[in-house]
């Protein structure tokens, strides 16, 4: 055993160095195999799917979001979590309204879809629901189906299908797959996109008893308010200002810093006359949320109470709003309608609702493309569209304000009387601009 | 000669991991385009506070100022109109920016205040607003400094404070030194952090000057360090991002692989790796060649091993948390490597009583030649030049504890990056590349024994015809490096004790 000659000693490092080197040879040649079969050991699934991973409004996003971060900077090619994250990323952007999360959303679901293209059922479902955030809702429903194609019970993937096929003007499509999601996963996400297609059939009972549903169900104080939120805007479009202002009210002592809210409480002020407190709350949204949208009604506002030039100021900040969506690739032709509107430019607003009326066949997009048209003085290309807004039953005062001022235009004063009526029945302060208008073609109309 | 050639290949594939690493992307706004950014960096000195507030206003709300800049409504603002706004937003801010020493609020006094417009995104401008603001303060005592920030607080945007301290020493500052934004010019966004909204902050200070306050804690991930540590963590994140890589080409597999080995080696060429501990025990013990080997494949088994058993513990058990068990290990190592000093001190001990009678003649005897006792030279011999007697080497369970308490604690790289693996449905290819992490580490660490062996011997024989003093001395070396190697298993087991008590 023990050698005293110095061969051995000498022989055994060299040993060594020849085993190193084939176990190192080995090694290599594994790793180029490996490297052939780039489907390497599907057999240990990943962790567990997370419950929340898909649009579902997540309790705390803020603390999903840093134990997604944590998990992989520790993990950098765990698919499950990017997902996840990227999920994460897409929620805090809804609270918050802050859309440089997008990107952020965007890039973490991309990771994802990288690192496993194959079953990846909550990527796909999150690019869904990115791509309804930025409007795109072809490529929404595209996304959906591709991850209900993989996971038939997908339940989240059913909610961004029926945001999808809602907006591109599909209601059957959008009924079905609400439904879907209803069998397969009742609960808040369900019954806030069930409520809203009630909304939409016109049924405002049944979408107010399934918000409040919702609103039972909700734990969160984001998703409190949001329901809160939803609530004030059944009974805002019915006039109801009383139950709009409590539930606005509502939802702020739940949420102070869920945004729509404040532009609910401005918009119930502007209509019971308080003018003030309405010029507040708007001048406060807009500098913390400049939407588009925000910006227009302010102007309205300003308008309607002739400062003209104030309003002015907001209509091009819609506009720079509106240019920085696009610049930022987003495609939103029904908002871009709307500012050329407000600008005046009654051509371009008809072209860009004409080109998103191309895109989807919306309740919305349609008024646009009607009160365009009639603010081009093309009445008779108008009433076909105006027709078609209100074709599903919504109660909506601006789609019957809107057919009833068209069809007093051209000529059919009987159905103006009518439409202009029902407006007024469902809600006469809809708008600060367009009430008083409202008034005087009811006069004009005939009705006193 | 052998070392060199590694060393060019570590060069060589440190290059490749720096080309190969993307780089992090920055974008103007990342927090979109209505953001109202915002930095404040303080300077303290002992007798005043001095704070640069810097706002960095996107395309929106610079678009929605600009009628308040522009107050004459002549369509453009002029420089007069530009300062008046600056003063007076300055002004705004000073009063929504409270910094109390001592519980007392400072009274700012501004200073120089600037407005620029920059080109933005869709042919809009971006604005930056600038203020210097200056109190005074008493810091010339310790003092505790209260910062918070209210300017626009409803705002959203990035948020950021920044403390330096000239002449005055800030003890465990919340605050970075430097600004990770470049004062709000480049703004990271890597998909894995959030973005910075710090408002408020508490920062006490000492008299004194505190260079090190430049080095202070940056959040998120450090920037990697230079040398040696630097390119070895450029080339985790390589290896990291070639695990996570759609494609998995033969080349790439090979490439990774490789990867794996050099960063074992790399890492087990780092300091504190448990290569001193062997080499003061190789040497204390009279270790040969056989026991820098084994020493090597225990250190490569047990990490190995322990990795794996690891990376299947994380997976399975959620709660589990990765800080902890490296804890509970390094505590398990440290005591280990105690042990086997204990082993150490007791056959040392052992020996020496042993020798002790006979040696008391012996030890006199032999350096004036008297070698005639047959029984004892053989024995004289071996101890001296410490060869292949298999009495008087290491034993070999002192070897294989140390090996494992080398090896015991896992590196957290190649824990990554099975993981990692793990996560994507690539076990194999994760145990393969820990395989290799492990066989790099071997290759160092034997790499360092032998030559620790070839050294000894080298100097052994030297000593061989040395004086009886050195003899005794190096009779002696055993029992001094068992308390060494005793003393440093303590010291490890209770300094990762600490970190997870």
């Amino acid at each position: 055993m023990s050698t005293v000659t110095s061969g051995p000693r000498r022989s055994s490092p060299a040993r060594a160095a020849v085993v190193v080197g084939v176990a190192t040879l080995a090694l290599l040649i594994g790793g180029g195999i490996v490297g052939l079969r780039t489907t390497g050991g599907s057999g240990s699934a990943p962790a567990a799917q997370p419950a929340g991973a898909g649009a579902m409004p997540a309790a705390a996003p803020n603390a999903a979001i840093e134990r997604a971060q944590q998990r992989l900077r520790q993990v950098p090619g765990d698919w499950v979590t990017w997902a996840a994250l990227g999920s994460a990323y897409l929620e805090r952007a809804r609270v918050t309204a802050d859309p440089s999360y997008y990107p952020k959303a965007e890039g973490a679901l991309d990771k994802s879809l990288k690192l496993r293209g194959r079953d990846n059922a909550s990527a796909l479902t999150g690019l869904g629901a990115l791509a309804n955030a930025r409007h795109d809702f072809a490529g929404a429903a595209r996304w959906a189906k591709r991850a209900l194609a993989v996971d038939p019970y997908a339940a989240e993937a059913y909610g961004v299908l029926t945001d999808a096929l809602t907006q591109l003007g599909d209601p059957a499509g959008a009924t079905g797959a609400v439904q879907h999601m209803l069998d397969l996963r009742p609960g808040l996400s369900a019954y806030t996109r069930a409520s809203y297609d009630f909304e939409q059939h016109g049924r405002v009972g049944d979408a107010r008893a399934l918000m409040a549903r919702a609103l039972q169900d909700a734990v969160d104080p984001a998703d409190i308010a949001f329901c809160r939120y939803q609530l004030g805007e059944l009974a805002w479009q019915e006039g109801r200002l009383d139950e709009a202002e409590a539930h606005y009210a509502a939802g702020r002592a739940a949420d102070p810093n869920y945004l729509p809210l404040r532009e609910g409480q401005a918009k119930v002020a502007a209509a019971r006359g308080r003018t003030d407190a309405a010029l507040r709350g708007y001048a406060e949204l807009t500098l913390v949320y400049p939407s588009p949208t925000y910006f227009l009604e302010y102007a309205d506002l300003l308008r309607s109470l002739g400062r003209t030039a104030e309003a002015d100021a907001q209509v091009s900040l819609a506009a720079a709003a509106q240019q920085l969506f696009t610049a930022n690739g987003g495609s939103d032709d029904l908002t871009g309608s709307a500012v050329a509107l407000a600008q005046g430019r009654t051509k371009d607003a008809v072209r860009l609702a004409a080109k998103e009326w191309q895109r989807r066949h919306f309740a919305d997009v349609a008024d646009a493309l009607a009160w365009a048209l009639h603010a081009d003085g093309r009445d008779a290309a108008a009433l076909p569209y105006a027709r078609k807004a209100g074709a599903l039953g919504a109660r909506s005062a601006r789609y019957a304000f809107h057919l009833g001022i068209i069809e007093l235009a051209a000529g059919d004063s009987a159905a103006a009387r009518a439409d202009l009526s029902r407006a007024r029945d469902i809600n006469p302060t809809f708008s600060p601009l367009d009430g008083p208008v409202l008034r005087s073609a009811l006069t004009q109309a005939g009705v006193s | 000669m052998r070392s060199k050639a590694r060393w060019l290949l570590v060069a060589f594939l440190g290059m490749l991991a720096a080309v190969l690493l993307p780089a992090t992307p920055a974008s103007a706004h990342p927090l979109g385009n209505f953001t109202v950014n915002q930095l404040d960096a303080l300077d303290l000195y002992p007798d005043r506070v001095a704070v640069t507030a810097i706002v960095d206003l996107a395309e929106l709300p610079t678009l929605q100022d600009r009628a308040a800049v522009d107050s004459n409504g002549d369509g453009t603002p002029s420089d007069t109109e530009r300062s008046a706004y600056a003063g007076s937003t300055c002004h705004a801010l000073a009063g929504d920016l409270t910094v109390r020493v001592g519980g007392r609020g400072l009274n700012w006094s501004v200073g120089i205040t600037t407005l620029d417009y920059l080109p933005g995104a869709a042919g809009l401008q971006t604005s930056r607003l600038t203020c210097g603001l200056s109190a005074p303060a008493d810091l010339g005592s310790a003092a505790v400094l209260e910062v918070d920030n209210r300017f626009r607080a409803d705002r959203i945007g990035w948020r950021e404070m920044t403390a330096v301290g000239h002449g005055v020493r800030l003890v465990n500052s919340p605050l970075p030194a430097a600004s990770i934004s470049d004062n709000l010019r480049a703004y990271p966004n890597d998909l894995l952090s959030s973005p910075l909204d710090v408002r408020s902050a508490r920062v006490s200070t000492e008299p004194g000057n505190d260079p090190s306050s430049y080095a202070a804690a940056q959040p998120g991930r450090p920037g990697p360090p230079g040398g040696l540590a630097g390119w070895s963590a450029r080339a985790e994140r390589t290896l990291e991002g070639l695990v996570g890589g759609r494609h998995l080409t033969p080349l790439v597999g090979l490439l990774a692989v490789l990867l794996a080995i050099v960063l074992g080696a790399g890492h087990a060429a780092l300091p504190g790796h448990g290569k001193t501990l062997m080499a003061v025990y190789l040497t204390g013990q009279a270790g040969r060649a056989r026991d820098a080997l084994g020493v090597a494949a225990t250190v490569t088994l047990t990490h190995t091993g322990g990795v794996l058993a690891l990376g299947l513990l994380l997976t399975t058990v959620a709660t589990l948390a990765g800080e902890q068990v490296l804890g509970w290990l390094g505590v398990v190592s440290g005591l280990t490597v105690a042990a086997v000093g204990v082993g150490m001190l007791s056959g040392a001990a052992r020996r020496l009583r042993r020798r002790a009678q006979p040696a008391a003649a012996h030890d006199h005897d032999h350096p004036h030649g008297h070698h005639n006792d047959d029984h004892h030279h053989p024995h004289a011999e071996q101890h001296h030049h410490g060869h292949d007697h298999p009495h008087r080497g290491p034993s070999r369970l002192n070897l294989v504890g140390m090996g494992i308490a080398g090896g015991l604690v896992p590196s957290p790289s190649a824990l990554i990056i099975l993981l990692g693996a793990i996560g994507l449905g690539r076990t194999g290819f994760g145990v393969l590349l820990v395989v290799g992490y492990g066989l790099g580490m071997a290759a160092t660490l034997t790499a360092a024994g032998l030559t620790l062996v070839v050294l000894r011997r080298r100097w052994a024989g030297r000593f061989a015809a040395a004086t009886g003093r050195l003899a005794k001395v190096f009779r002696l070396a055993p029992a001094g490096t068992a308390m060494l190697v005793l003393l440093v298993g303590v010291g490890l087991a209770g300094r990762a004790l600490t970190a997870i008590v």
